[in-house]
């Protein structure tokens, strides 16, 4: 049951990211991988708000394999983020390949924080 | 209680700041506020480092790390009165980022208030965007700014401010 439950959550996950890297790029411009960036974050808060909530009892078990395997795991990519940070190193150079990478490691990490930190403002453990 | 009341502004200004550089605040007046919280943070640093009765190590280090951001926010001030293109301010801002990240690093290893080192490291990445912004020229990053200093202003100053002044959140 729980790979099904992962299944139609990556599903929807990829599906949204996809959507969101179109509305992103269209919204900031075309010079930089801003739907990657914006999903790795906000999928960052997301999975710190969710599993928080899952642990505290407030969403069902059944959340950590569709919510955060599934949806949050198709949303959130790893892959785009390092083939689109090669292509910034060998197009636009060092200073956006850093914001890139740099940028998101920190505000991903700040981000989960703040998930967690309003998980447990609504009752997560 | 004092860093509440210098976050609480920070965030007004910041959120202001991001409005300004989205294009929905003119440069005419977006000095007000920059001024202000520039002139109130500069006063909570100096309270900091010479209005308490033994100033120690710690007191004037953070009277430092608020003069970093009072002294940004009086530049864009400044800035918007004289007309310059903001190279200056973002070298400046490459300053501040690269001193974000031993203090986040110190805050983390000494396991003083996580969401405090968790505000540097935010900051830190804000600061490197405005230096790509205003001293290396990427216009494109513009409208990026403007969206990260709204969200990040509420999330590492606005709100954090607020619970520090009504005592829900202790530094």
């Amino acid at each position: 049951m729980s790979l099904l439950y992962v299944a139609i959550g990556g599903a929807l996950g990829a599906s949204a990211r996809y959507l969101v890297s179109g509305w992103m790029g269209a919204w900031f411009g075309p010079d930089f991988p801003w739907g990657t960036f914006f999903a790795n974050v906000s999928g960052s808060f997301l999975i710190g708000l969710v599993l928080v909530l899952v642990d505290g009892g407030v969403l069902p078990a059944g959340g950590r394999p569709f919510l955060a395997v599934g949806i949050l795991g198709g949303y959130t990519t790893f892959s785009s983020f390092s083939y689109e940070s090669l292509g910034l190193l060998t197009d636009t150079g060092l200073l956006l390949t850093l914001l890139n990478t740099l940028g998101q490691l920190i505000l991903g990490l700040v981000f989960v924080y703040f998930g967690v930190v309003v998980g447990r403002l609504i009752g997560g453990a | 209680m004092y860093l509440g009341l210098g976050l609480l502004y920070v965030g007004a200004v910041l959120v202001l700041n991001g409005i300004w550089l989205l294009g929905y605040i003119q440069d005419r007046e977006i000095w007000v506020m920059n001024f202000f919280t520039g002139g109130l943070v500069v006063l909570v640093a100096l309270y900091s480092a010479f209005g308490l009765a033994e100033p120690d190590q710690a007191s004037v280090l953070a009277a430092a790390q608020f003069l970093l951001f009072a002294f940004t926010y009086i530049w864009v001030g400044i800035n918007r009165l004289i007309d310059v293109d903001g190279r200056g301010l973002g070298w400046f801002c490459l300053f501040v980022a690269i001193t974000a990240v031993p203090t986040a690093l110190a805050l983390f290893a000494s396991g003083g208030p996580i969401w405090l080192a968790f505000n540097w490291s935010a900051w830190a990445v804000l600061w490197f965007v405005y230096w790509l912004l205003l001293a290396m020229g990427m216009g494109q990053l513009t409208r990026f700014s403007g969206w990260l200093t709204i969200v990040i202003g509420i999330i590492t100053a606005w709100v954090p401010g607020y619970l520090l002044l009504t005592g829900t959140l202790s530094a």
